[in-house]
């Protein structure tokens, strides 16, 4: 997912500000002249960087092979009802769809939604190694894992674009290397840093750095288990909401700042509950004396009045710091309400089997990453979902969660995502806890770098520039 | 000699049977499954399914074991599952110089440090060389080599804006500027071999130093220099020479951090990334691999006994 966006291009993609969708492949925004209908113009000149032309063949191959049950994309969701992509000439794609399906146009503009080469596919594979695409950046040489070098497309359909003539993405396991790189000008960039100590005591070693700092799209949440006690109970799950105390949870594990949010993480500001009404919900109040009296009398009347002990999986993986830290913090708050959260550590190959096999209690996960709205609502809690860590199932909010995904009016949509939020904050399948301010720290020399706030970064070099 | 060795590489049959045995029965009775680990948790049952098939996981433990077993007599050790296909072989081959480089830094310095400064303690009994010497040797014994790595990083950059480089080089790319990037690792990581054979050979000098023969050798009114250089040395060097065998396995295990640390591809890093992403047919080749390199090694250091020792026959 690093390499991709950089290599490939796609129909559509978001701006690096995540504000507006504009045309990538595709010459305009589609035409949709009926609700299953979606007309994509491709740019004419569009090439491979062997030279061959990209065409709408090659559209239809990649969406339809997303959409194959047979290759089990796990992305298959994205494409929806997708029934089949015409192409009437070369450069023309019509999706057809089996049904409405209003988050397409955000999906297909997401990352994962690259248009891959059809017949280099078909007889060598999508392997980077042997990858050809058409996005701003080639391949010229990569070791998994170590470091991978990109040179500029000359035949990008964008004559200016990219600005860099290079660019080497090493992999630096060790933290103090990384930074060490970075103070030294060795590296040009590190993102996403939370630990508040951490870039100051990058700062303090270089203070010429840039400080960027801007809000992600990702989502820390307490999962809990609703197939099992003691969280099949509603009344445990809401007291668990009412006791758990956001800003101090963002105080220890995000240290560079943030905000509570609810089920939409607050820097998705198009479609998050606004931080003034969060704020007098039950579990966001302030002071907490009023949630915590109701959460005792929730928990007792679930007949856990003397306190319970709670199976919490975590990991000490550094990259995944936040879910060993958000244990910690959260464990220590709950004992003071006679709540023991026992961790269970273990690596993050362990923790994805007991995710999966729903071998857990809780656990203190990050997810998200998408401009679209339908991911942070439809797989996370529909019933039978595989991104439905908590195997939550309630068939009234599945039927809201169907109709937003049919709603073409913006407008409409947001209010009904708003409703749905609020059946959610009512239901708790997980307790939503606080995001960070995410804070980016730049090499004086690079110039006009974007920090990606989505999954997708193909805009974060695009307009980046690098001083002598 | 030749039947020693003959005996000593059929020994290899054992011991490499004991080593495929363990590391393929450890790798699976660690927690979490290959096939959600390589596809993703969200993948679909179909897909894991199709997966474990495709890659002979659905079949009995033994079944899986001896085909593995068998491919490996041929030389092939399977494919690399994080790779997507590509030979495990090729992964070690690729990483394996990078290894090799770094711990033969880490000898040459551990030896050019440790002879020198044990030489000269043995000699200076009780003075404060000697001192000197035995508080550096416990300094770089109790000092891990992590500890050491990351200040070797850490601090240039935050005092002089510069660190060792982190790009790794082939040598037949920039020899000059390979060789300089497995200093400052290659001392990180040989410091504590450096204090344990500076200890070992020191108090080995000083019996040696103590023996009827080299009493002899000074009565006959040969220079200190010789007596110890030539004499002594030789001799005291015999149970050093074991210990530095042994500590092979050592720095190898070594590698994993300070390849790590000073960013360098090696086998200790493909170990690490494999093991996480339960890439079997990766981790089991690195080990039978580092298993046969650790056996040779220890099998040329009994043979250096004959030399260091003409007394020492191999029956």
């Amino acid at each position: 997912m690093l390499i991709a966006p950089y290599i490939y291009s796609k129909l559509l993609r978001w701006n690096a500000e995540v504000t507006e969708i504009v045309p990538d492949l595709a010459t305009s925004m589609p035409e949709i002249p009926d609700r299953l209908t979606f007309i994509f113009k491709l740019r004419p000149g569009t090439q491979w960087w062997d030279g061959t032309p990209l065409t709408s063949e090659d559209v239809a191959f990649t969406f339809m092979r997303i959409a194959d049950p047979r290759l089990n994309s796990p992305h298959r969701y994205k494409v929806g009802p997708l029934d089949r992509v015409e192409t009437p000439d070369d450069r023309t794609a019509v999706f057809k769809l089996q049904r409405p399906f209003a988050p397409l146009i955000s999906y297909l503009a997401t990352g994962w939604m690259m248009v891959l080469p059809k017949r280099w596919v078909e007889t060598k594979g999508d392997r980077f190694q042997d990858a050809l695409g058409s996005g701003p950046f080639k391949i010229v040489s990569r070791q998994r894992a170590v470091a991978t070098r990109f040179e500029r497309n000359p035949l990008y359909y964008v004559p200016d674009r990219p600005y860099p003539d290079a660019v080497d993405f090493r992999v630096i396991p060790d933290f103090a290397t990384l930074d060490s790189a970075l103070i030294a000008g060795e590296i040009d960039y590190i993102p996403t840093l939370t630990d508040k100590s951490r870039v100051d005591a990058i700062l303090a070693a270089n203070p010429r750095l840039q400080v960027i700092q801007n809000p992600g799209l990702h989502w820390n949440f307490f999962i809990m288990n609703c197939e099992k006690p003691p969280f099949r109970d509603k009344r445990v799950r809401q007291a668990f909401n009412l006791l758990i105390d956001r800003e101090e949870y963002l105080k220890v594990v995000h240290s560079t700042g943030g905000k509570p949010s609810g089920p939409v993480t607050w820097g998705f500001e198009r479609y998050a509950i606004p931080q003034d009404q969060l704020a007098r919900l039950p579990g966001y109040r302030k002071p907490k004396d009023q949630d915590i009296r109701e959460a005792k009398a929730l928990l007792a009347a679930a007949g856990y009045e003397g306190g319970l002990s709670v199976h919490n999986i975590t990991t000490t993986r550094p990259e995944h710091a936040t879910y060993h830290d958000g244990s910690l913090a959260l464990k220590d708050q709950l004992a003071r309400y006679g709540i023991d959260l026992r961790l269970d550590i273990s690596d993050q190959a362990t923790l994805q089997a007991k995710r999966r096999a729903g071998a857990f209690e809780s656990h203190v996960y990050v997810n998200g990453g998408s401009q679209e709205i339908d991911e942070y609502l439809y797989g996370p809690h529909y019933t039978g979902q595989a991104r439905n860590v908590n195997r939550y199932s309630n068939p009234e909010l599945d039927a809201l969660l169907d109709r937003q995904r049919e709603i073409y009016d913006e407008q409409e949509r947001a209010q009904l995502i708003m409703e749905i939020q609020r059946k959610l904050l009512e239901e708790v399948p997980s307790v939503w806890l606080a995001d960070p301010i995410y804070v980016t720290l730049v090499s004086p020399r690079l110039h006009n770098y974007k920090p990606y706030r989505a999954f997708d970064l193909s805009s974060d070099l695009y307009d980046a520039w690098v001083e002598g | 000699m030749t039947g020693y060795l003959v005996r000593r590489l059929l020994l290899l049959v054992p011991v490499l049977l004991g080593v495929t045995c363990t590391v393929f029965v450890a790798m699976r009775v660690l927690p979490g499954d290959l096939a959600v680990v390589q596809l993703g948790e969200y993948a679909t049952p179909e897909a894991l399914q199709a997966f474990r098939e495709e890659h002979g996981l659905n079949d009995p433990l033994v079944v899986q074991y001896f085909r593995w077993l068998g491919d490996l007599v041929q030389l092939d050790f399977g494919e690399s599952m994080r790779s997507r296909g590509r030979p495990v072989l090729d992964e070690i081959v690729q990483r394996l110089p990078v290894t090799l480089e770094l711990t033969a830094f880490a000898f040459s310095f551990a030896l050019i440090v440790a002879i020198p400064s044990a030489i000269v303690a043995a000699v200076k009994q009780g003075t404060w060389v000697d001192y000197l010497a035995r508080v550096l040797s416990m300094l770089g014994l109790a000092t891990p080599s992590f500890v050491i790595g990351s200040l070797m990083v850490a601090l240039p950059a935050i005092w002089f804006g510069w660190i060792p480089p982190i790009r790794y080089v082939p040598f037949t790319a920039d020899p000059l500027g390979n060789l300089s990037q497995f200093v400052l690792p290659g001392i990180a990581l040989g410091l504590i071999l450096a204090g344990t054979l500076s200890r070992m050979l020191r108090s080995q000098l000083l019996e040696v130093l103590r023996q009827d023969y080299v009493r002899t050798a000074r009565s006959k009114g040969l220079s200190e220099r010789l007596v110890v250089l030539r004499h002594a040395l030789k001799n005291a060097f015999i149970p050093v020479v074991t210990i530095m065998g042994l500590q092979v396995g050592v720095l190898m295990g070594g590698t994993i951090i300070i390849e790590s640390i000073f960013s360098l591809p090696g086998i200790g890093r493909l170990m690490v990334e494999s093991v996480s992403l339960r890439d079997y047919p990766t981790v089991q080749g690195i080990v039978v691999f580092m298993s046969i390199f650790y056996v040779l090694i220890n099998l040329a250091v009994d043979v250096m006994y004959a030399w260091l020792d003409p007394r020492i026959r191999y029956a």
